[in-house]
């Protein structure tokens, strides 16, 4: 999956913003755990493993 | 034939408990809260006894509540409860069912606070007749999986372990996308076609590395270090055991058209 895409591992979703925050669908957005540069559009694929 | 009857039968039945009798007596010492929902998948063989067919692996979703050392295990609507000792937890539940009654059992042992793997046993009886069968599988606790942001200048971040800044170009975006092996390697695509992996380095031939093209837009793994890799116009080039080179057929490729985004196996 490549940029702005998302991974669907069983039941959780989860979404790449592309300046590297995490929305998945348990704990929504959460803005701590992942690397947040705001307006830097540097993320490009997210993969769960 | 449903149903089978020996003595054969109810020794392997009581050879099973004892089993679990062991299992539960070797208990990790470790204590874990593992009330969540947990994602869970069987594994691809489950077994049952002579003469039944075993049923289908499962994949879903199951919600735990601990409380002490009790547990309860809800999975659509079945509710088990049951004891944890340490880290193993052992679950149950009975009905009746054809003339007689099933039981299954849920033992799982938690290898931390968000992975787990078990098996799941069901018996049926009739006090003369005997069944039985069941699947192994593994679970995680959902909202902790693992996962890794790929830098489009090729710095990856991990969620357990931070940042990665091999291999980092800065200011280059040079990055089309990122796969996993199920070894934990990885290997980044370039823009260009270039491949760039974890174990080896650079992969600079061509095909499928064309300089100054930017044409490659996904990158997808394969068995036996195999990948395949998709061009912005559509066409998909292959390095796999059954195939190597490019496939530009007009039903998926359209030259100048720009159209593909992303690529998935499925």
């Amino acid at each position: 999956m490549r940029g702005g895409g998302g991974e669907y591992l069983l039941h959780t979703a989860y979404i790449l913003h592309r300046d590297g925050v995490i929305y998945d669908s348990i704990a929504g957005w959460n803005m701590d755990a992942s690397p947040y540069y705001p307006d830097t559009d540097y993320a490009v694929d997210l993969e769960v493993r | 034939m449903r149903r089978w009857k020996s003595l054969l039968g109810l020794l392997l039945i009581v050879g099973m408990v004892l089993t679990v009798q062991t299992s539960v007596s070797s208990a990790n010492s470790v204590v874990y809260n593992a009330t969540g929902y947990w994602d869970f998948k069987s594994a691809s063989t489950c077994w049952a006894g002579p003469g039944m067919t075993p049923g289908p692996p499962l994949t879903g979703t199951a919600q735990v509540t601990q409380s002490g050392s009790n547990v309860t295990i809800v999975y659509n609507t079945y509710t088990y409860t049951g004891t944890v000792s340490g880290s193993d937890y052992t679950v149950s539940r009975s009905y009746l069912d054809d003339g007689g009654t099933t039981t299954e059992w849920i033992r799982v042992t938690l290898t931390s606070s968000f992975t787990a793997f078990g098996s799941d046993h069901w018996q049926w009886t009739d006090g003369m007749y005997y069944e039985w069968g069941g699947c192994e599988g593994a679970a995680i606790k959902q909202g902790y999986e693992n996962y890794a942001i790929l830098h489009r200048d090729g710095a990856i971040y991990n969620s357990d372990t931070n940042w990665n800044l091999s291999p980092y170009y800065p200011g280059t975006a040079w990055v089309a996308d990122m796969e996993f092996n199920d070894s934990g390697g990885y290997v980044l695509l370039h823009k260009d076609g270039a491949l760039w992996r974890s174990s080896g380095g650079w992969l600079l031939t061509t095909p499928p590395y064309y300089p100054g093209t930017d044409y490659a837009r996904a990158l997808e793994l394969v068995a036996n270090n195999g990948y395949v890799i998709l061009h912005k116009d559509g066409a998909i080039y292959r390095a796999t055991t059954a195939a190597t080179g490019w496939d530009t057929a007009a039903t998926h490729s359209y030259p100048g058209s720009n159209y593909a985004v992303d690529l998935e196996l499925k």
